[in-house]
């Protein structure tokens, strides 16, 4: 475990050194949080609330969301650039399990941009609009750890489409696929709210809901008590299950890889 | 320890290795040699357990496959010159600190080995730039320096020493030349450069189309399968004759003469003392056959066959 947490601050730190890099990356967040904001803005005009939903909740939903969908973003053609230069059977022979150094420099990468791309983009956008708080400050910490699942369903779909690369010549045209149905599914773009009822019955039933959406709705209050639990325990269960198929997806590719080689 | 029997292992349709077996003792430096496509590369990976064989058995150090095992990889080391090891976007010396975790090395420790073997690889200077920086011959010195940090007891080098400048590849060669002699670690050895074999290796094995078609010393190999030696003469006087003795042919031009015989029927210095007799000779150059013809020689041998 260790020795895993070092991956990440390394990764951390290796991010330090390219400055120029993540400043364009909070002036892309900024901007696109801003544009979407616009819209919102002249969508609602005036109006209080549609729904009971007001202007202050979607604010809230797109600086979080976005505004991490940003941060989370990492290498995902890592894997697939690792079996197409062979050097992954390297990765093989080091006495640490693969997977979790990709995941934890993962990790690191993100934490680097939540403190150097998302909290600067967050305060920018205080300046320029108004949120809603956080329900109470109970509710706010159960957040972070609601939003630390939210990374790992995030992380797991990747990496299962990642391993894909194990028999596909390319997966950056699914990958590509894949990130719009996050992107849209997850509510990053249009708040969940919004959604037609059946397309909302359809999202609950995936793994993207509790990407972003049981953090903020967790954040506004809307969830409170036993419904945070259960958000909670659906996200949990998301984790396991796509940990399981990311498993059999990756053992059989390392199997094709060992037995054929690559 | 490495033991394998029997091994086979098919990439494709294309049977790779067949029927291999042999056993490696702790402290044993063996070369694996063998033309272009051979199998030497595929044999490697087997042994480190990136490939599983289709049939046989293989142990090392006691564990069927090292993957699998993190405490068994912990002993092994493999270097390849072409699948690098460092990350790409990591500092030289990042990737050695991840190293130094990786592989459970205490701070001060991995300090002094780094420090001992920046002596021999001169790596130094490249810990802060990023592997893609550095020419080939500066990124296989650090990949060495990478993979000898945890002075593994298993060493496989597969073309670890391409690019390297003569005068520090010297000082690499003096370095396993000195690991040789100290019985540290068992070492595995493929290069097409026979001379550094010759250098580092107790015992070859020379593979053909996936079978072993020599396993021994070089000593041995020398001896069974040294093509003829060659001498040359430069003399006064008239060509000397030969009499009775068992050479396998002579030339002779513009005063030069040039003999050649077979050590295991006649010595160099009866052949020499016998034209030395004869008369007065002014230069003498012998020729020794050396691994190349030998290995040659094999090959020739085995496509007449």
């Amino acid at each position: 475990m260790r020795t895993y947490l070092e991956f990440a601050i390394k990764k951390f730190q290796n991010k330090m050194t390219y400055r120029f890099d993540f400043f364009m990356e909070i002036v892309n967040t900024i901007i696109t949080i801003v544009v979407y904001l616009c819209i919102y803005k002249a969508l609602y005009g005036g109006t209080k609330d549609i729904d009971g939903i007001t202007y202050q909740m979607v604010a809230t939903n797109f600086v979080i969301s976005m505004g991490l969908s940003n941060a989370f973003k990492f290498n995902e053609m890592f894997l697939q650039d690792k079996i197409h230069d062979g050097t992954i059977t390297n990765e093989f022979l080091k006495p640490v399990n693969f997977t979790f150094r990709m995941l934890w420099e993962n990790i690191g990468e993100g934490a680097f941009k939540i403190v150097f791309n998302f909290i600067p983009a967050l305060i920018f956008t205080i300046f320029y609009t108004s949120f809603c708080p956080p329900k109470s400050i109970i509710n706010f910490l159960v957040m972070l750890v609601s939003i630390s699942l939210g990374y790992l369903i995030l992380w797991l779909i990747s990496f299962i489409v990642q391993t894909w690369s194990f028999w596909l010549f390319s997966v950056w045209g699914i990958i590509t696929i894949k990130n719009v149905f996050v992107n849209i599914l997850s509510g990053s773009l249009l708040p969940i709210w919004f959604m037609p009822d059946l397309l909302r019955k359809i999202i609950s039933f995936t793994p993207f809901e509790s990407i972003y959406f049981t953090p903020v709705r967790i954040y506004l209050g809307e969830l409170s008590g036993r419904d945070i639990l259960s958000g909670m325990a659906i996200q949990i269960l998301w984790i396991a299950v796509l940990a399981i198929v990311a498993n059999v997806f990756w053992k059989k590719g390392v199997k094709k890889l060992v037995v054929q080689g690559g | 320890m490495i033991v394998l029997k029997e091994i086979e292992k098919a990439l494709g349709k294309k049977i790779v290795l067949k029927n291999l077996s042999f056993h490696i003792a702790f402290g044993e430096k063996v070369g694996i040699i063998g033309l272009n496509g051979a199998g030497k590369t595929t044999l490697m990976n087997v042994i480190s357990g990136i490939l599983k064989p289709d049939k046989g058995f293989i142990r090392v150090n006691g564990v069927e496959s090292p993957m699998e095992h993190h405490h068994a990889l912990r002993n092994i080391a493999y270097i390849s010159g072409t699948r690098p090891q460092l990350w790409k976007d990591l500092k030289i010396k990042d990737s050695y600190e991840h190293c130094q975790k990786m592989y459970q090395i205490d701070k001060e420790t991995a300090k002094c080995r780094l420090n001992a073997l920046d002596e021999i690889f001169e790596v130094k200077p490249f810990l802060t730039a990023v592997p893609n920086s550095l020419s080939l011959g500066e990124r296989m010195r650090c990949e060495l320096v990478y993979g000898l940090l945890a002075e593994p007891e298993i060493l496989m080098l597969d073309e670890a020493l391409i690019g390297l400048d003569v005068s520090i590849k010297h000082k690499i060669m003096g370095y396993f030349e000195q690991c040789r002699m100290e019985k540290k670690s068992t070492m595995l050895f493929t290069s097409h450069n026979l001379l550094e074999v010759e250098k580092l290796c107790d015992r070859v094995i020379l593979l053909d189309k996936g079978e072993i078609i020599f396993d021994g010393s070089i000593k041995r190999m020398m001896k069974e399968f040294a093509p003829l030696y060659r001498i040359e003469v430069k003399f006064e006087g008239n060509l000397p004759d030969f009499e009775d003795l068992p050479l396998e042919k002579f030339y002779y031009e513009h005063g030069v003469l040039e003999v050649v015989f077979d050590k295991q029927k006649i010595e160099t210095t009866q052949l020499i003392k016998h034209i030395m007799e004869k008369c007065t000779v002014k230069d003498v150059k012998i020729k020794e056959p050396d691994l190349e013809d030998t290995i040659k020689k094999i090959y020739n041998g085995r496509k007449r066959s």
